[in-house]
């Protein structure tokens, strides 16, 4: 035989002999190392261990809008509680190391960026941000046993056993908000505004589906209305939506293209209401909508508004304002989604408050997830009154609780709070959006 | 004794390892590329399987622009259809999505053939028209296939005999294979026939049919091969992640693939890819991820979020003005620098 060849097929042999040899041996050695590279420190003499974790946000993608308010909250936090002091159940102190990371809200970015934190930092746990990715990777931090807190309140992360979020998932929330809208209007009209293509703006919407019919609400059709609209196209879409002379506008998408809607129904005559998800309302209305949105505009938010704490005796503001001002911010840099942002970290902190330094390093994410289903039968967590309800998730069932508030902007010209409102029982709003 | 090596016969002249040098690089390419795993871990590990995959893909576009010389912007989405058809194979009728890779490569082949077919009548920035058309169409039909934004590729389809082949040493030693399999055919391709007859084409499609070449069955043949490579490096693109969604296969992956030919060299197809990815993929996200923070922490968000485009579009432009022949003749003129040194000539 050709000498050439036999070299060829030398080669092949050593290509697979090897491929072999590594997938056995070396595969496992990488595990260890990988392993070792893994968050906790062994406590030395000061009692003092570290942490990885990963900090995902859209600071200059499509969410970016309210992206950035939350990144600044979860920062804040980081820096509050370590300087604070974060303490195992067996007093040992937890430093937290934490990696950010922009992904401009592209899933396949954020996957890579999931893979930096998990092999190149070992992160333990992950804060993160939108619902394509988020679900996305569930599956996968769920093999990685990695426990993953998302700005993303998705009905389908209440099942997967390592995604947690202090909220009622999107579409219990919308229940929430399309009673409320029964309760003022019982016959109104609901049209769907939301981008077709989004994950987070699709996910309330069969369940929202589902509860209008069954509180006798009409539904008067679906529109795509992009994330990134601009005034022309909403108020095409919210023109498209008048033919069908709606009572209500439902609007799944953040601030930008919600406020827009609204500016919409104003041009082009549409009498009516317009409710906005979490990420479509906030303080901001106020100026970014003006006499447009005046007695025209509500959102909802599981959350109490940082400007509405007091009154309502949410004293947990205190401890965020205080962390603003630690890690630099002003107290104008309060608005609710730096309350989320920040939440999302104290529920992480709360969960290392209730494991030992022993599980947290020897089982890390595992110990984190068992400390966070721990509040199912026992103590719930709680954030200062900041959350419309106790916290408690469930090993079966990650749904925090069920309760909502609704933030009008009022025909004076304010925000005013109602609620807490709950999602009515005749609909199981989580089962109708994972059914789809 | 001659002084240096002389070559008597077309078969030794047109080997593919035909110096020492060559020999002492196959050694050490091989040594390197069978121990990676053993010095690579984890998040480095990864990012190899995925400079292979885009390098598959880049070799692929090389075969149809740098060899055939006609201008693809919608090999990105054939890279999708490949995709595609691995997750929807998968999750549809539970489809092992490691079988199904060349299953991907076959899809986006035909795809290939049938965005060949505007190349018969068109040349130049109209056939770049059109296969922007394509990018959009296909596009817009893998979000109608994934309202979501992703699908989910299953783990268990992952999976040949227990070993998993969706990250770490499996998929790395899976992608290698793969990728130096269809880098030989890519190598022997260009040297072929074939490939002669898609260089004449290139140069001049109508001396090209003059001295008897079916520049037809050429430009067809050059779309369904690049077409071919794409679905592979899509397939396997499907393995690597968790779920597919068409947001990673824009007209911006397309012209990144574009940039990555064009800067590391038309036309050498596997060298020129090679550098060009290993620029544009490998080197830019590393530098990225330490760059962005520093970016977004001094306030220039808006340059963090564009950084990359302007860097791919300063480059290709530079290369284009500059260095036509991209990143390849640099580095050939290096290397006969060195071989002459310290004479000039």
């Amino acid at each position: 035989m050709d000498s050439k060849v036999l070299a060829g097929i030398a080669v092949i042999v050593i290509i697979v002999l090897a491929a072999g040899f590594f997938m056995m041996q070396g595969g496992e050695e990488a595990a260890t190392e990988t392993a070792t590279e893994t968050p906790a420190e062994a406590p030395a003499e000061g009692k003092e261990i570290t942490i990885n974790v990963g900090l995902l946000v859209d600071e200059t993608g499509p969410t970016s809008d309210v992206g950035k308010g939350y990144a600044m909250g979860a920062e804040a936090a980081f820096k509050y509680f370590n300087d604070k002091g974060i303490y195992t159940k067996d007093g040992v102190r937890v430093k937290i190391e934490y990696i950010k990371r922009d992904y401009a809200y592209k899933p396949d970015q954020a996957e890579a960026f999931y893979k930096e934190f998990r092999d190149k930092y070992g992160v333990i746990a992950i804060i993160g941000w939108g619902t394509a990715d988020t679900e996305k990777l569930a599956d996968t931090v769920a093999r990685d046993k990695i426990v993953y807190i998302s700005a993303s309140y998705s009905a389908k992360l209440t099942i997967k056993p390592y995604n947690f979020f202090p909220a009622p998932d999107y579409s219990t929330q919308a229940c929430a908000g399309v009673a409320w809208v029964a309760e003022q209007m019982p016959d109104a009209k609901l049209a769907l505004l939301y981008d077709h293509k989004v994950a987070y703006s699709r996910s309330p919407i069969p369940a929202i589906k589902a509860v209008a019919e069954a509180l006798g609400l009409q539904l008067a059709g679906d529109y795509d209305l992009s994330l990134r609209a601009t005034e022309a196209t909403a108020e095409r879409v919210v023109s498209d939506a008048s033919t069908e002379n709606p009572d209500v506008l439902w609007c799944g998408n953040t601030i930008s293209s919600c406020s827009l809607a609204v500016k919409a129904m104003a041009k082009v005559g549409l009498d009516g209401m317009l409710l906005a998800n979490v990420w479509g309302f906030d303080e901001r209305v106020v100026e970014l909508v003006g006499d447009a949105g005046k007695g025209r505009m509500a959102g909802i938010s599981p959350f109490v508004y940082p400007m509405f704490a007091e009154e309502m005796g949410a004293k947990g503001i205190e401890t965020v304002k205080e962390a603003a001002r630690t890690a630099g911010f002003s107290e104008n840099d309060v608005n609710l989604r730096f309350v989320q942002g920040f939440l999302n970290v104290w529920l992480l902190v709360q969960a290392i408050e209730r494991t030992d330094s022993t599980s947290l390093q020897e089982k890390g994410g595992e110990a984190l997830k068992a400390a966070l289903e721990s509040s199912c039968n026992g103590e719930p967590f709680r954030f200062g009154g900041l959350t419309a309800d106790d916290v408690r998730f469930c090993p079966d069932s990650h749904l925090a609780h069920k309760k909502v508030y609704v933030v009008v902007f009022s025909s004076a010209g304010s925000l005013e709070i109602e609620g807490p409102y709950e999602a009515p029982g005749q609909v199981d709003c989580v089962k109708a959006t994972i059914q789809g | 004794m001659p002084a240096g090596v002389f070559k008597e016969t077309y078969r030794a002249d047109m080997a593919h390892l035909r110096y020492p040098i060559h020999w002492a690089g196959l050694v050490l390419g091989a040594g390197l590329a069978l121990t990676a795993p053993l010095f690579l871990r984890g998040y480095y590990l990864d990012q190899a399987i995925l400079f292979m995959i885009f390098l598959i893909a880049a070799v692929g576009l090389n075969i149809t622009l740098g060899l055939a010389g006609l201008i693809s912007l919608a090999h990105a989405a054939l890279m999708g259809a490949g995709a595609y058809t691995v997750a929807m194979l998968a999750l549809k009728a539970g489809f092992n999505s490691v079988l199904a890779i060349p299953l991907a490569g076959i899809t986006a082949a035909g795809l290939g053939f049938i965005l060949s077919l505007p190349s018969f009548k068109l040349k130049g920035y109209y056939l770049a028209m059109a296969s922007l058309a394509a990018q959009f169409i296909l596009e817009y039909f893998y979000s109608l296939l994934a309202p979501e934004q992703y699908i989910t590729v299953p783990f268990e389809t992952k999976e040949i005999a227990g070993i998993f082949f969706g990250e770490g040493v499996p998929l790395y030693y899976l992608a290698l294979a793969i990728t130096l399999v269809l880098l030989l055919a890519a190598g022997n391709l260009a040297r072929s026939s074939l490939g002669r007859a898609m260089k004449a084409v290139r140069d001049n499609d109508v001396a090209a049919e003059i001295v008897g070449i079916n520049v037809t069955r050429t430009k067809a043949l050059a779309f369904t091969i690049g077409g071919f490579y794409a679905g592979v490096a899509g397939g396997l693109y499907a393995l690597y992640s968790a779920g597919i969604g068409w947001e990673g296969f824009t007209l911006l992956v397309s012209i990144e693939l574009l940039g990555m030919v064009l800067i590391g060299g038309p036309g050498r197809v596997v060298w020129g890819s090679m550098l060009g990815v290993l620029v544009l993929k490998t080197g830019w996200t590393n530098l990225e991820s330490s760059l962005n923070p520093l970016l977004t922490g001094m306030g220039l968000d808006i340059i963090a979020s564009t950084a990359k485009y302007i860097v791919l579009g300063t480059l290709i432009a530079v290369f284009i003005i500059l260095e036509p022949e991209g990143l390849i003749a640099v580095l050939r003129r290096v290397k006969e620098y060195l071989r002459l040194w310290p004479y000039s000539y």
